[in-house]
């Protein structure tokens, strides 16, 4: 079910009140896996099956992992788990990549393989595979780790797996963080009930409003042939999509935490004013937190031997004590799986391998290391276009175009101010949402150093929510899903 | 420094109020909005006109029976019958009154009060160019619609139009159902307009160039559940069923003016009509010419008014002027009439288009009283 719909409202509606009607937790419990089951199978039904036979498997690895003392054991039950995980979602997402580069490989040298599409073999990617894959690894591991116990539960281990705000697109949680706050007797509160649907309304204002606004021109840019482009319109086709993507999956986050908020749960941020990074490892303690914080403790730290974290904040920007060259090889492989998460095609390992580039970079070079201590304000300015530019790769339909479009940002002779083939409302619109967002951060700053009186505050939150409701309703409608559905 | 203090809760229901009733009052603010108007330009609607017996003189490609029932009438009266035919600027007003007039009602008032025997009949269709002027001029060359007199408005960037839109081929059909599926080589107007229709069912059949936006929802349940939700809350909900509206107005009121802006700094964007296109518009031109000719039905051919302070707009005015030189060049040396009235219309009359730019071709009633005037005084002179 997608959240920027009437029927994600109605089943907020239905759900939460019945939710806090029931006594125990226990009825809770059940009630939010049917809930969840439910909201899954409003897309397709069949393959909130794979839901839950993933969620069994590590539920039951789990459980054998820590009735073992056998290393040996326990190693091969972790192995089986993340081998079904694994390969479920390789055989799912990855497929006809796989096989794409295989034809490719043969094509070259002279033998043609059929596509696999002639041979009658047709993969449903299932939504949110991604996302729930790392949840159960998380907790396999972590139970391997011996961070967290194996939950005795069924229920709560499959409330935690399939819980509808988290289980499409995030953020995503470790079973420690959420299954104690899943089975504790949780009290109704007026407060977190109405906090939880502002943030809801945040959440929507971003994706409906601002992301789907912003969606036809950034269309439209990319649709162009690059060769028409030059660098001032690649500039903003770019920034453009940066604004797009961050309005379109904060704005997902959002959702999913207010929702959670609703049901008296608390779930860390996802996002915390990311385009204001000085360095590209600021960056990455900002942009997706609950991901990168994953793949700073599932990932990398396992590469670089350093010590993990048993909770989805920090991101994975925190510096490291380990062997340089190792850190630097685990880096690179890191980003590039990194990539490859995002979506099966070479376009996401280059926006992967860029910000790896961009890391080892400001590792390297002494100058852009002490920049953002010593001058942040031009550090962010050099790093905003560095970060917007990334997002050529992550955006363009294959390689040729990315390369073709990066290309002209390094190429002086693209600077040309006639001959723009993006429209100039798309120019306006991208100056217009910077400058609307340093503003924004500037008067949220000054107010928490100096805060306005309590009722000015409230008026402003209320006109602001009053504008937000009226805006969702005018441009409400359920055809654009949000970005990150096709991790 | 103190302590920030949060947001209280209440603010959250509250605004949620709010918002729902500013919809209520904006949809109210915003009824008489229409989202299809506003390719015309700012507060320019499109009308259509009757004469003192409640007549239809006027109208849109749907409206061709009822013309071709006024011609009939008309003829049968005895009068001279004048089909005119042109762009949207003969039924658009700009910041109309409480009854405006058209042009068409203008002449046709203007022609009964001096007791002249001409009778004006005017269909019109936005952006029409001489290809669609010819297709729907098949539809009233037959006795008894056919005309005595055709009046044409022409426009230079019209040129770049070469599509049949569908109410046109509907027209073609019904006039001349011998057209479709004919192989249309040739010069002649039933080959062009042959290899229009042509054109136009392999466009309706093939699908469009731009990737056509799917739901993300589409054929899952919850495609039939938001189908039938957004069904129910449009049936009980009228403020809601005008968010459509809703959202080209404040397009209209915010979006605009933004970009009308970075127009403004740094001029008007001028199209360029494509050589091809403007090679097909002017055959289709000539066919209208010559099948007049052979039909016997006299031939008006006017530049349309445009602003005359404006010396770029779709198209370098040079453009314009070296166009309608060549009309003038083929009126004399073909024998049709050819009328200049590119600055009939004063500058004031004209309204702002949809991007708050001077709007160069569409007027307030003013307009149509000169265009109207000028049009039937040259009917006066020719004794009509």
């Amino acid at each position: 079910m997608l959240f920027n719909s009437w029927g994600y409202l109605l089943f907020l509606l239905l759900v939460v009140p019945l939710h806090w009607s029931l006594g125990g937790p226990r009825l809770r419990l059940w009630l939010l896996v049917a809930a969840s089951i439910g909201f899954y199978s409003m897309w397709r039904w069949e393959f909130s099956l794979l839901v839950l036979f993933s969620a069994c498997v590590d539920y039951v690895a789990a459980g054998r992992i820590a009735a073992s003392e056998s290393p040996g054991i326990r190693r091969r039950w972790l192995a089986a788990s993340l081998g079904v995980n694994l390969g479920l979602l390789v055989a799912f997402k990855y497929t006809y990549f796989i096989y794409d580069n295989v034809r490719l490989l043969a094509s070259a040298g002279g033998t043609d393989l059929p596509a696999l599409q002639d041979l009658g073999l047709r993969i449903v990617l299932p939504l949110g595979i991604s996302f729930y894959t790392f949840q159960t690894i998380s907790y396999t591991i972590d139970v391997y780790r011996r961070v967290i116990p194996p939950t005795r539960s069924l229920v709560s281990f499959l409330c935690y797996v399939t819980f509808w705000p988290q289980l499409i697109a995030g953020p995503v949680l470790r079973a420690g963080e959420v299954i104690p706050q899943l089975e504790a007797r949780r009290i109704f509160r007026a407060r977190d009930l109405w906090l939880g649907f502002g943030l809801v309304v945040v959440g929507l204002f971003k994706k409906v409003v601002l992301a789907d606004g912003l969606a036809p021109m950034v269309d439209d840019a990319f649709a162009r042939d690059p060769a028409d482009l030059n660098a001032l319109d690649v500039w903003v086709a770019a920034f453009l999509f940066g604004f797009q993507i961050y309005f379109d999956f904060s704005g997902y986050s959002d959702v999913a935490i207010g929702s959670a908020r609703m049901l008296g749960l608390v779930f860390p941020r996802n996002f915390d004013w990311p385009y204001l990074a000085t360095s590209p490892r600021e960056f990455w303690t900002r942009w997706h937190i609950s991901l990168s914080s994953w793949i700073r403790d599932y990932l990398y730290a396992p590469l670089t031997g350093r010590p993990f974290h048993t909770r989805s904040v920090g991101g994975i920007g925190e510096a490291t004590r380990s062997d340089p060259s190792r850190r630097h090889t685990a880096l690179l492989l890191t980003w590039f799986i990194m990539g490859l998460w995002h979506g099966a095609a070479w376009t996401f390992a280059v926006w992967g391998l860029y910000h790896a580039a961009l890391i080892l970079l400001y590792r390297a070079v002494p100058v852009l290391a002490a920049f953002p201590e010593r001058r942040p304000r031009l550090a962010w300015m050099l790093l905003l276009p560095l970060t917007m530019a990334g997002w050529i790769p992550f955006r363009a339909q294959s390689l040729e175009q990315a390369l073709t479009l990066m290309g002209h940002l390094i190429d002086p002779r693209a600077y040309r101010i006639a001959g723009h083939a993006v429209p100039l409302g798309a120019y306006l619109w991208a100056g217009i949402v910077l400058a609307a967002m340093l503003a924004i951060h500037a008067i949220l700053r000054r107010d928490h150093r100096s805060p306005f009186p309590a009722w000015a505050r409230s008026v402003a939150a209320t006109a602001a929510t009053a504008v937000m409701v009226c805006a969702i309703l005018v441009c409400l409608r359920a055809a654009k899903q949000f970005i990150y559905f096709q991790f | 420094m103190r302590a920030r203090t949060p947001i209280s809760w209440v603010s959250v229901p509250v605004g949620v109020g709010l918002g729902l009733g500013l919809l209520v009052v904006l949809a109210h603010w915003q009824r008489d909005f229409v989202a299809d108007e506003l390719g015309l330009g700012l507060q320019t609607y499109s009308f259509r006109a009757v004469d003192a017996s409640g007549e239809p003189i006027s109208g849109d490609a749907s409206d061709a029976p009822a013309l071709a029932g006024r011609l009939r009438s008309q003829r049968r009266a005895g009068r001279t019958t004048a089909l005119w035919l042109g762009a949207s600027q003969l039924h658009a007003v700009n910041r109309p009154g409480p009854e405006p007039r058209l042009a068409v009602a203008v002449a046709e008032q203007r022609a009964r009060e001096r007791g002249g025997d001409v009778a004006y009949t005017q269909l019109s269709l936005p952006n029409a160019g001489p290809l669609e002027l010819l297709a729907v001029y098949q539809a009233f060359r037959e006795p008894p619609t056919r005309p005595d007199r055709l009046v044409l408005a022409l426009t230079y960037d019209d040129l770049s139009e070469i599509a049949l839109r569908d109410s046109v081929v509907a027209l073609l059909d019904a006039a001349r159902p011998d057209l479709a599926g004919a192989s249309g080589t040739g010069s002649g107007p039933e080959a062009i307009l042959a290899r229009a229709r042509a054109q136009a069912a392999r466009e309706r059949s093939e699908p469009p160039a731009a990737p056509v936006e799917r739901s993300a929802i589409a054929g899952t349940p919850q495609e039939r559940l938001e189908q039938s939700l957004v069904a129910t809350l449009e049936a009980l909900w009228p403020a809601y069923a005008e968010r459509h509206s809703l959202r080209s107005a404040g397009v209209a009121a915010w979006k605009l003016p933004l970009t009308s802006l970075v127009f403004r700094l740094r001029g008007r964007p001028i199209q360029r009509i494509d050589p091809r296109a403007r090679a097909v518009s002017e055959q289709a031109l000539r066919a209208l010419i010559a099948q007049t000719r052979s039909d016997g039905v006299a031939l008006l051919v006017y530049e349309a008014p445009h602003r005359p302070d404006a010396e770029r707009f779709y198209h370098d005015r040079d453009a314009y002027d070296a166009f309608h030189a060549e009309i003038a060049a083929a009126a004399s040396r073909e024998g049709f009439a050819h009328l200049d009235l590119e600055r009939l219309v004063p500058a004031e009359t004209y309204g702002l288009t949809d991007q708050f730019l001077p709007d160069v071709f569409h007027f307030r009633e003013e307009g149509h009283r000169l265009l109207g005037s000028a049009i039937d005084r040259w009917f006066e002179e020719r004794g009509h």
